[in-house]
């Protein structure tokens, strides 16, 4: 960094001024980036003399630092882009390898499961819930889309019926609807579920093992594999009539309420691997990117307006590029995950 | 006269319409305010920020920039409204605490000063028999939160100058302050055909290039900080630095020239200051004398730079 000379700086010193000073309205517009360009210029102008004013404006910064913009001028070639190419690359070997293994051999619950946990572990939720799951548990299911959005609850029709089995689930969803948003403990939530989907596997599995079929699947090669490859299946999403949400994480044959530390009604969720985003009345807007266990609020803010309107409708391409619409059919686009907003 | 009649009809219609629309948009009948109340809330905002002659398009641009909920919210309680007020302290009490420790950091300072903004915001003076409350003065150009930030700071900024002004006669004659002889000020001179190029050469900057300058180097902020306040990525700021020392050299030595000054002398003028070679007696001398036997830190540097 080249120095300035003395001299210079005792004359930027000598020639600040001290008339007047600015109004809060004007700095925290400022701070915002609310001010058209006329008054940031007239406000610069002043701060450029005033360092009364500069000390004010640098304490008005909120904690949560922003993110600085990427420079303008970046090659193809530089580190981030180079190695987020490497980690797509593996992804995609990873999922093909998986594939093939898949189809190869006979469909098995125990290397299904796991195929379904390499998937999820490496493909970060680019592959649509695994079919392999829902054929366990006897349903044929079709893998929720990309972007799936409803602008009303899911119709009943899309709610599978609920497991006989309820014991286990009843001791598993008083554990997460009795939380309100809080992270939940895996090691809670699973259990139950594991000892479901072992029960499940265990039926599927007895004509196959009379017939002499492996018993591979019967006997789990680890508990803690087991319920790893439980807790890391997509889960399936819907909002029922009265706007709560509810997951379910073997093909909709169980459901579970989930609870959000919020009273407002959602009316649209859109989920794509382990990534979902949920809207709801005055402008309720909410993030996980773990299938439901954290969830994070969104406040959109756009030219300093923030969104309170009902948002009905929602279409995300993947975590970081999405559009709400919302029920004064305002659009609200973002491309980074919900960091930065413009309202259409 | 009859063309302009009719179309300062149609704007004040247009005006009018806009600020129903505004005060819808407000919902300032939630908090007790009522359309003519908003609308001369308008009337003062304009009046603040507009000139006398503004246009109708400026001053729908202005209205429309406007946080509308939020200047309703906090006009209503700074006329008391009950309604307001449970509102606001449902929405920025934990705010304005979270606000304050991260502008005063001290646990004890910072929760001073959130209650006493707190007070002043509720408004506990009254003159003339209307009561004071800060929030009076909330104009929506920018968030409410941004606003309370900002005003936390200032007030902050205000008890910090306040404080440093008063000193402790015990702790002074406890140290020997009084004791003291003044320490005349150095003689300096400075050329004042220096001082005339640097004021032509800094008088020439755009306001941006010198809000940079003063932060780096009479705030002494961060490139990081610098370049965030004017959403920039850092490395920008650090090549702005470069060019913009670069330039202030080129531009007081080319002053200096027409001044009469030769290359060398306005290099030497520009470089050399005789502040950079003040020469502190006192530390001089107690920097080669040996240190008390209690005493391990030896004394600061000799000479400054």
């Amino acid at each position: 960094m080249a120095e300035l000379p003395t001299s210079i700086i005792e004359r930027l010193r000598g020639t600040e001024k001290s008339t007047g000073h600015l109004d809060p309205d004007l700095i925290s517009a400022f701070v915002e980036n609310s001010l058209n360009r006329a008054d940031r210029n007239r406000v610069l102008d002043h701060l450029a003399y005033c360092s009364h004013c500069r000390e004010i404006s640098s304490l008005c910064w909120p904690e949560i630092p922003v993110a600085a913009p990427r420079p303008t001028a970046s090659a193809w070639y530089t580190w981030p882009v180079l190695r987020w190419g490497v980690v797509a690359a593996c992804l995609l070997a990873v999922a093909a390898l998986s594939l093939r293994h898949r189809s190869s051999r006979p469909l098995e619950l125990a290397r299904s499961q796991t195929s379904a946990l390499v998937l999820q572990r490496s493909a970060a939720s680019s592959v649509p819930v695994p079919e392999a799951s829902a054929s366990v548990a006897g349903k044929p299911a079709a893998p929720l889309p990309l972007g799936h959005a409803s602008a009303l609850p899911a119709p009943t029709a899309a709610k599978a019926p609920r497991a006989d089995s309820g014991d286990e689930n009843e001791a598993v969803t008083p554990a997460l609807s009795g939380r309100l948003g809080s992270s939940t403990g895996l090691d809670e939530v699973v259990p139950g579920r594991a000892k479901e989907v072992r029960q499940e596997a265990l039926n599927s599995q007895r004509p196959q093992e009379a017939g002499g079929a492996s018993l591979a699947t019967a006997r789990m090669s680890s508990s803690a594999e087991t319920f790893a490859a439980a807790a890391m299946h997509a889960p399936r999403w819907t909002l029922s009539s009265d706007g709560t949400l509810e997951r379910s994480f073997d093909a909709g044959t169980t459901w579970e309420t989930v609870s959000l530390p919020s009273p407002a009604r959602f009316h649209v969720l859109s989920a794509y691997g382990m990534f979902i985003w949920l809207g709801g009345s005055s402008g309720a807007l909410y993030h996980s990117t773990d299938a439901g266990e954290h969830w994070t609020r969104v406040e959109p803010v756009a030219k300093g307006q923030a969104l309170t309107e009902d948002v009905i409708g929602m279409e995300f391409t993947d975590d970081d590029h999405g559009v709400l619409t919302t029920a004064t059919n305002q659009k609200w686009v973002t491309e980074d995950c919900g960091q930065s907003w413009q309202k259409k | 006269m009859a063309k302009s009649g009719v179309q300062s009809d149609a704007e004040d219609r247009a005006l009018a319409s806009a600020v129903a629309e505004l005060y819808e948009k407000s919902r300032g009948q939630e908090f007790g305010l009522t359309r003519e109340g908003f609308a001369h809330i308008l009337q003062e905002v304009r009046k603040k920020y507009l000139p006398d002659r503004a246009s109708q398009a400026e001053t729908l641009t202005l209205y429309s920039s406007l946080h509308v909920e939020e200047l309703a919210l906090a006009r209503a309680c700074a006329t008391g409204e009950e309604r307001a007020w449970q509102a606001f302290l449902t929405r920025y009490r934990e705010k304005l605490y979270e606000i304050a420790s991260y502008i005063a950091k001290e646990s004890s300072s910072s929760r001073e000063l959130a209650d006493s903004i707190y007070a002043d915001l509720y408004g506990i003076r009254e003159r003339g028999g209307e009561r004071l409350s800060k929030l009076a003065s909330y104009m929506g150009r920018g968030s409410l939160e941004g606003w309370l930030r900002t005003v936390m700071a200032q007030e902050y900024i205000n008890s910090y100058r306040r404080r440093r002004r008063l000193v402790s006669l015990d702790e002074e004659a406890e140290q020997g302050v009084q004791f003291v002889a003044a320490v005349p000020p150095p003689a300096r001179t400075v050329d004042p055909r220096l001082t005339a190029a640097t004021d032509e050469a800094l008088a020439e900057l755009s306001a941006e290039d010198r809000f940079v300058l003063a932060s780096y180097y009479l705030d002494s902020r961060t490139l990081a900080q610098i370049a965030r306040i004017l959403r920039v990525h850092e490395s920008t700021i650090s090549r702005k630095l470069d060019k913009l020392a670069a330039w202030l050299r080129k531009r007081i030595l080319a002053g200096l020239g027409r001044r009469g000054m030769s290359r060398r002398q306005a290099k030497e003028a520009l470089e050399v200051d005789v502040r950079d070679l003040e020469i502190n007696v006192r530390t001089v001398l107690q920097g080669t004398a040996d240190p008390p036997f209690f005493d391990k830190k030896a004394e600061g540097p000799l000479a400054k730079g």
